[in-house]
């Protein structure tokens, strides 16, 4: 009740002119950012810092929150119309988004994603709202073992996330793993692998690999097709909308993915990218025809749209209620607030009560005028895919090396940019698939930091890991599922030989 | 023709927007700086500051690209202690105390040893009797190796007799997330990271690694490592740069500039606001502060063993 | 026969890896180094390539793909690296409005008022969303 009232009480003053006109211009900001490829959220705001010292306190935080949640509403935008990531929480969403998008799905798959964002995102917020000090505490009991328990399973699990080979992903995994190697390694205190070229030192962005093997890699093959398809879509009225099936199949996936994706983005770390693979991965299992999966299911464009949303929400937690930021978006919130004076900590909830559910509240409205804005913007995207290939190719080939320059300002950047893009080529014409890719150069760093700062704070024991309640918990649920899976898998290897070999001992009479 | 145009806009400067290069990504103390000198530059330097992040390699990268431009006054850059500490190790590609040139030291922190305060020491010698008793046990956390964190954790760990393990983390919240969790026992943090955590009580602090203590209200009861007896000082401080050999009248002029912008008490407000104090340095006192923790510093590495640390990575 | 180069690349990249990998110190596993990741994986990249090449030889059946228009193809890549080239030198609204009336071209646009249209309205709508809305410092 108490909650209530003060949740009212912020409602009325997130709807106060100044409030409400800095959320709208934040969210319409936020939607920018996110549908153009390349600039992210973190440097949005940066950016955005210096025209907001003359804004009221209240009104600016509203803003650069509206930019931090509105943002994972456009990313999606570009994966499923043209298959360039817009970040890479969205890189999930290109294998069955872009499969919709060529069935002429696009539409549907746009909408779908923009009310899975929606009820996904006020999911989190509903969390935020209700258990935000408890569950920060919580997220707490989770330390370096738990960490690196939890991205072991999720390497392995989601190593056959997609494709028809598993050594093929498991290439794929280890190249990205390899990848992520690369740089300064503030573990160790030396470079790796950056043969004395400066610019190495910074390791490669997963944004820039992500819009090179997908964007640049998808344009040269669309570009270079010998039988230019210049034949235009036509898409009716009701293309625009899911059907009634669509929508059916999307209900579940938008709220268990919520619930996966609130929960991942309470611990530290890109939430957004490992929620949204989760996320594919749970709904693939969880379906009833998995085989669909990578040609347009609905479930792979909901699932992981819905669950980085609330992912999204859920990194507002600790940095509210502990001011302490655990990832880097909410990081350069936190530098947004403390430009404003504002420090947020354990005490903002009581001393500034005001600002505090007057930020929550403008999350709702928030969240609700993105809903607004991103319905109607279905029918305009859906218009760019009347435009001829010729004309859109050459485009978004721009738009994405720019977008990739204004990552780091380095020009070296287009160049790798560049190779990733014929990497891409290459490999989605021999049947690799390169998602797994993206796993392995976010997962692979959480992995060797987890495991370095484990050994040292169980003594350099294993034993003692294992036996840590969380940590050895989460590995022998990891361990059971995995060894279930792997049975199956054999089991049925075993099934599909026997009915070859029936099959050839048939044509050999 | 040339050296006409050069004089002209020697005698203008600055006739367009200054670059000012972060080396560090957006949201650090080193940018919060920055987009606060952003905040005030019109009004001293007589053109808008225009802050570029250039993050990566420990600030090297950053520094580096700095050290190549132009110097023409267009292109400033924001230094910290790790321009004195990287080249110590080796690694880098110039040694920026001579490759740079100093314009002002804006601010400067030290760093506050943290402790989880479900733990029982109150202070510095309840940590060391346990630590002598149970040698092995705690475990410190730093922004990692080589980083000025963990120079005071293995100088501690020396000047004290204890050994302590190092674990290293990729900056100061996530090693406030492992204290708060209780997975370490402390931590090396600026004040800023962990102002919140003192005041609400879940974290204690048991030294500040400043000459003086802090002058923030809500930290100035934290008394210094000196006062009790333990020869450990190290402030990180933050400065603005420029590339070597920078003409002398334009030199006065962003020296001038700056000095009068760190003068503004609502500069000075606006800083202490983010965690941080002014104190400021011109560039004469700068470059010698730079020779000084210089010298320091790299006979602490050696000491302490940490180069030792960072050469056996690499066989 | 694509599909065994792209895989002996992999091969021969986790080969060079592993040996600079070597460099490293691998530590054990109680206390792992600097080259404890890098050399698992490096190790790993190559085994799985190897057994990926061996498949790739005893399988009979290739991957059936598009035909791919090679000269399009290369000219984009000299083109994209001219591109990048220019990118600093001559600034980026000048360069953009190049390289997009040349993609324009290769993408078989026909005519020259069109191409010409697109490529300047389209680099000048890049410069100011980026350059004035997004203040992101474009050379």
């Amino acid at each position: 009740m108490d909650t209530l009232t003060m949740l009212l009480h912020g409602l009325s003053i997130s709807i106060m002119p100044v409030n409400l006109l800095a959320c709208i211009i934040g969210v319409l900001l936020g939607t920018l950012v996110g549908v153009l490829p390349g600039i992210d959220t973190i440097s949005a705001i940066a950016l955005l810092l210096p025209f907001s010292y003359s804004m009221d306190s209240t009104a600016a935080l509203i803003m650069f929150a509206g930019i931090y949640y509105g943002s994972k509403y456009g990313g999606s935008t570009t994966s499923i119309l043209m298959n360039v990531p817009g970040e890479a929480a969205s890189v999930v969403t290109c294998l069955d988004g872009y499969a919709m998008a060529q069935r002429g799905r696009g539409g549907a798959a746009l909408t779908v994603s923009a009310v899975g964002s929606f009820i996904a995102g006020t999911l989190g917020v509903i969390g935020l709202t209700l258990f935000a000090p408890p569950l920060a505490q919580s997220a707490l009991a989770f330390g370096p073992p738990e960490y690196f328990s939890i991205a072991l399973i999720g390497l392995i699990v989601l190593t056959k996330l997609t494709g028809t080979s598993t050594l093929k992903s498991i290439l794929m995994v280890t190249i990205g793993i390899i990848l992520g190697t690369v740089g300064l390694d503030s573990m160790s205190g030396i470079s790796r692998f950056t043969f004395g070229i400066d610019e190495l030192d910074r390791g490669f962005d997963l944004s820039l690999l992500a819009m090179g093997i997908f964007g640049i890699g998808e344009i040269l093959t669309v570009m270079t097709a010998s039988s230019t398809q210049s034949k235009v879509q036509t898409i009716r009225f009701r293309d625009l909308y899911p059907t009634r099936e669509e929508a059916r199949r999307s209900v579940v996936p938008i709220f268990r993915s919520g619930i996966l994706g609130f929960l991942i983005g309470l611990l530290p770390g890109p939430s957004g990218t490992t929620s949204s693979f989760a996320s594919y991965a749970l709904e693939k299992h969880y379906s009833k025809n998995p085989s669909e999966f990578g040609h347009g299911a609905i479930e792979g464009v909901a699932g992981p749209e819905s669950a980085n949303n609330s992912a999204n929400s859920a990194t507002m937690i600790p940095l509210l209620t502990l001011g302490i930021p655990f990832c880097g978006g909410t990081a350069i919130l936190l530098s947004g607030f403390m430009i404003h004076g504002i420090i947020p900590g354990p005490a903002l909830i009581t001393q500034q009560p005001d600002l505090f559910w007057g930020l929550i509240a403008s999350m709702y409205v928030g969240n609700i005028l993105l809903l607004i804005i991103n319905l109607p913007l279905v029918g305009i995207f859906v218009q760019l895919l009347k435009t001829p290939i010729y004309i859109l190719m050459p485009i978004v080939a721009v738009l994405t090396l720019t977008g990739a320059y204004t990552i780091n300002n380095s020009v070296l950047d287009l160049m790798w940019i560049a190779f990733f893009g014929v990497m891409g080529f290459y490999l989605r014409r021999t049947g690799f698939e390169p998602a797994p890719l993206i796993i392995g150069i976010v997962v692979g760093p959480e992995l060797e930091q987890g495991l370095i700062q484990s050994l040292i704070i169980c003594n350099g024991s294993i034993w003692e890991f294992l036996t840590r309640p969380i940590a050895g918990t989460i590995l022998a649920v990891g361990t059971a599922f995995i060894l279930y899976h792997a049975i199956h898998w054999f089991i049925n290897l075993k099934h599909q030989q026997k009915e070859t070999s029936i099959n050839s001992n048939l044509h050999q009479y | 023709m040339q050296t006409q145009t050069t004089l002209t806009t020697k005698n203008n400067y600055p006739t367009k927007p200054i670059t000012v290069i972060v080396p560090f990504s957006a949201g650090g103390g080193l940018d919060l700086v920055a987009r606060t000198m952003e905040k005030n530059a019109l009004k001293y330097l007589g053109q808008p500051l225009v802050v570029v992040n250039k993050p990566g390699g420990a600030g090297t990268l950053g520094w580096n690209e700095l050290v190549n431009a132009n110097p023409d006054g267009y292109t400033l850059g924001i230094s910290a202690l790790d321009v004195v500490i990287q080249p110590l190790y080796g690694t880098t590609k110039y040694h920026y105390p001579s490759a740079l040139e100093p314009i002002a030291q804006v601010t400067t922190l030290p760093f506050l040893m943290v402790v989880p305060s479900d733990q029982p020491w109150q202070d510095i010698n309840s940590l060391i009797s346990y630590a002598k008793q149970h040698p092995g046990q705690l475990k410190f956390g730093h922004a990692g190796i080589g980083s000025p964190a963990h120079i005071l954790g293995e100088t501690f760990a020396k000047t004290a007799n204890i050994s302590l393990e190092q674990v290293p983390f990729h900056g100061g919240n996530d090693i406030t997330i492992s204290l708060l969790g209780s997975h370490i026992q402390i931590g090396f943090v600026p004040p800023l990271t962990v102002k919140e955590q003192i005041k609400a009580g879940t974290l204690r602090a048991l030294a500040t690694t400043g000459e003086q203590r802090l002058t923030d209200p809500d930290l100035a009861q934290i008394p210094t490592f000196k006062e009790q007896g333990f020869d450990i000082v190290l402030t990180n401080w933050y400065g603005v740069v420029a590339p070597k050999e920078l003409p002398p009248e334009i030199k006065t002029k962003l020296e001038e500039g700056f000095k009068t912008m760190i003068a503004d008490p609502e500069f000075k407000a606006n800083i202490e606001n983010l965690g941080l104090q002014v104190e400021y340095l011109n560039s004469d006192d700068s470059k010698e502060k730079w020779i000084s923790d210089g010298d320091k510093l790299a006979k602490t590495i050696r000491e302490t063993g940490i180069l030792e640390q960072i050469e056996a990575q690499k066989s | 026969m694509t599909e065994k180069i792209v895989t002996s690349f992999f091969l021969v990249a986790s080969i060079i890896y592993l040996c600079f990998a070597q460099h490293l110190t691998f530590g054990t596993i109680e206390s792992p180094r600097s080259g404890f990741l890098p050399i698992l994986a490096g190790g790993t990249a190559v085994v799985v390539s190897l057994l990926l090449i061996v498949k790739q030889i005893r399988s009979k059946k290739s991957v059936t793909n598009n035909k791919v228009d090679w000269s399009k193809f290369s000219f984009i890549l000299i083109g994209l690296l001219f591109y990048i080239t220019l990118f600093n030198i001559i600034g980026y609204l000048i360069s953009t409005f190049i390289f997009l009336l040349y993609l324009f071209k290769i993408a078989d646009t026909t005519g020259w008022r069109l191409p010409l249209l697109l490529s300047a309205t389209s680099s000048a709508i890049f410069y100011l969303i980026f350059k004035y809305y997004l203040a992101v410092t474009l050379p």
